[in-house]
């Protein structure tokens, strides 16, 4: 390679360099003024399930352009019926950024690498937390409806939870009967947990929050026996296909446990607390009817 | 005392024997009694004889008991195997772990386990774990065999390991199961939390074929030590000695890796620590490294059960912070010694 040869690639280069530089300083301030009007959005996806969840209730398929593909998952997600109506993304951010979103709704904990680019991007990003009872669910729906500009289905939306609350108040289960949940791994849900909340709501006594574990946590098989729960709750995935996380649900010594003790198994599927919204009035219910009948067969 | 006289011929190694004998018998009483609950022992076993089921008595019996039994089954497979090992192929780093038999073993289960056969036939698993191992000591006796160099063995191993373990995530990622891959540290590392009495009948009975095989091969490895030719010359069948030391390694450790995933090391520590005390001679290791290997194993189970961790730590991740810096040693060791 000649002096000159690489002089020119030099020039070349430099121009490229430029010309990229000054089209990004160019082109920022104009995005900004785009995305900064406050005006309705009108294109929002969702990148997070339990937004999913929420948004479909407010939006049509007009308006929320994106979907996760966990929503049509029917053993995570409550709505997935409703969601083959939305079209759906695997959350890869040139699919995120081909839908032309004017809004973007995510998780606060949840595919946080994509949440930071799409920010430097200049995207307006809204995240949004994991709730742990009623009251914050009730209060992240409104908050939600004001972002996209359905300020009145996100209030029918916390009145018709709150119907329903009050409906399943009066079959509540009688007598505080203690309960465990068992999840995959020998995990349960202990105090700030919507599966807590839930339990609490159907009239349980959850013993995880009794001995003060907090959030999703590990609570050995044998803690759990000495517990003396009344109730297993089994957190289960749809299918029961083999994972040793599964297998310590049919632990033999749990097995007799059950029969010795004569407790009362009752199956939550996933989709009723993967997420903290309207689901949790669903979840109550299952609880109160699968327990009645496991009473009363 | 009569049977220990049977099984040894020095002085030595009898005392050896009961040492270790008594050592298990007391961690055994102690591992019944670690646990995340308080109970009574004496209570629960005697609610246990008397047949009454008190909770007591089942965390005992079906949750410390199972893995208590399976510590000291899969303990000596591993001790034996690495001690059969070594003899077998007169190499000091020759191990389970090492040389990659426990990754494969872990493969063969992985498969057999995550895609439904054992739920349908439930000796699949060990099956599974056998045929995993079988593979890898027949490849490596292939690769390796022959008086070849440690580098060699070595080599051949990280092969296999890292074949082994890329073919396992991929099985748990392919695999129905949600959460099959996350357990890719269960196969790799090992663990004996929530087994249960179904895994201990699973691997006895191949387990205790392996060992039988190992065994009967003893004086034959004492002879081997001299050299392939002169152990010919002495009357023994050297193949055979070969074959019988394959299965029975794969037999023991197949069955084992397949309930506990693979734990490393075992193999490989017991036998260095035991050899000064059996003359040097692997025909007399091979008892004492089993009983030891259980005894270990044991220790071990008992540890991450007493460590203070939100999630029980994996067995393997204790074996391999006490065997990883001992293997570098005896690697630096052996390198000074034959100037490798």
């Amino acid at each position: 390679m000649t002096p000159r040869f690489s002089l020119i690639h030099f020039r070349l280069l430099t121009l490229i360099i430029s010309v990229v530089f000054f089209s990004v300083l160019l082109a920022k301030p104009v995005q900004q003024l785009m995305v900064g009007a406050p005006s309705l959005p009108q294109r929002v996806v969702s990148l997070n399930l339990c937004t999913d969840q929420l948004l479909m209730d407010m939006l049509p398929p007009d308006n929320l352009v994106g979907i996760t593909q966990l929503s049509l998952d029917p053993a995570l997600s409550y709505q997935y019926k409703k969601a083959l109506r939305y079209s759906s993304h695997q959350g890869r951010i040139e699919e995120i950024i081909a839908l032309k979103p004017d809004l973007i709704i995510t998780g606060e904990f949840t595919t946080q690498a994509s949440n930071v680019l799409l920010e430097k991007l200049g995207y307006r990003v809204i995240k949004m937390g994991l709730p742990s009872t009623v009251t914050g669910i009730k209060q992240q729906i409104l908050t939600l409806g004001q972002h996209v500009g359905r300020p009145h289905q996100a209030a029918e939306m916390v009145n018709r939870l709150n119907h329903s609350l009050t409906r399943l108040k009066q079959s509540r289960v009688l007598n505080k009967p203690t309960a465990a949940i068992y999840y995959a791994n020998g995990f349960t849900a202990g105090k700030h947990t919507i599966a807590n909340e839930a339990l609490t709501l159907a009239g349980f006594k959850n013993i995880a929050a009794d001995k003060n574990l907090s959030f999703i946590a590990p609570l050995p098989m044998e803690t759990l026996i000495d517990a003396q729960p009344e109730v297993l709750v089994f957190g289960r995935y749809l299918k029961n296909t083999d994972s040793m996380a599964h297998q310590v649900l049919a632990h033999p010594a749990l097995r007799q446990f059950i029969q010795k003790s004569a407790v009362k198994t009752l199956s939550l599927p996933e989709k009723y607390w993967t997420c903290a919204g309207p689901s949790i009035s669903a979840a109550v219910a299952h609880l109160q009817q699968t327990y009645h009948q496991a009473q009363h067969p | 005392m009569k049977r220990l006289k049977t099984l040894s011929n020095s002085p030595n190694k009898q005392t050896l024997i009961v040492f270790l004998l008594i050592s298990i018998a007391i961690f055994f009483i102690v591992s019944l009694n670690t646990g995340v609950t308080h109970l009574s022992l004496i209570n629960g076993l005697n609610d246990w004889l008397h047949s009454t089921r008190s909770i007591d008595s089942l965390i005992l019996y079906e949750i410390r008991l199972p893995r208590t039994l399976l510590a000291i089954i899969i303990g000596t497979s591993l001790g034996m195997s690495g001690a059969a090992l070594q003899g077998m192929l007169r190499n000091p780093l020759a191990e389970p772990g090492v040389i990659g038999v426990s990754a494969s073993a872990a493969l063969g289960a992985v498969i057999v386990f995550y895609f439904g056969l054992s739920s349908i036939f439930p000796l699949a698993l060990p099956l599974g774990g056998i045929t995993g191992a079988l593979l890898a000591v027949i490849l490596l006796h292939l690769l390796a065999g022959k008086n070849s160099s440690i580098l060699t063995l070595i080599l051949a191993g990280v092969a296999i390991s890292s074949l082994s373990a890329a073919l396992t995530a991929l099985a748990l990622n392919l695999a129905p199961n949600p959460f099959a891959s996350l357990e890719i540290f269960f196969w790799l590392m090992g663990s004996l939390s929530d087994r249960s009495f179904l895994h201990v009948w699973l691997i006895l009975p191949t387990t205790l074929i392996g060992w039988w095989l190992m065994l009967s091969v003893r004086r034959g490895l004492d002879a081997l030590s001299l050299g392939e030719d002169t152990a010919t010359s002495m009357g023994v069948n050297v193949q055979s000695l070969n074959k019988r030391i394959i299965l029975g390694v794969a037999l023991s450790v197949g069955a084992a890796v397949s309930v506990s995933g693979g734990i490393g090391f075992i193999g490989l520590i017991v036998p260095h620590l035991l050899r000064p005390y059996v003359q040097h001679k692997p025909g007399r290791l091979l008892i004492v490294s089993g009983l030891a290997g259980a005894l270990l194993l044991l220790l071990a189970d008992i540890a991450v059960r007493l460590l203070p961790t939100q999630q029980e730590l994996k067995i393997g991740v204790l074996t391999a912070l006490i065997g990883a810096p001992f293997f570098l040693h005896l690697l630096l060791k052996s390198r000074r010694e034959w100037a490798l």
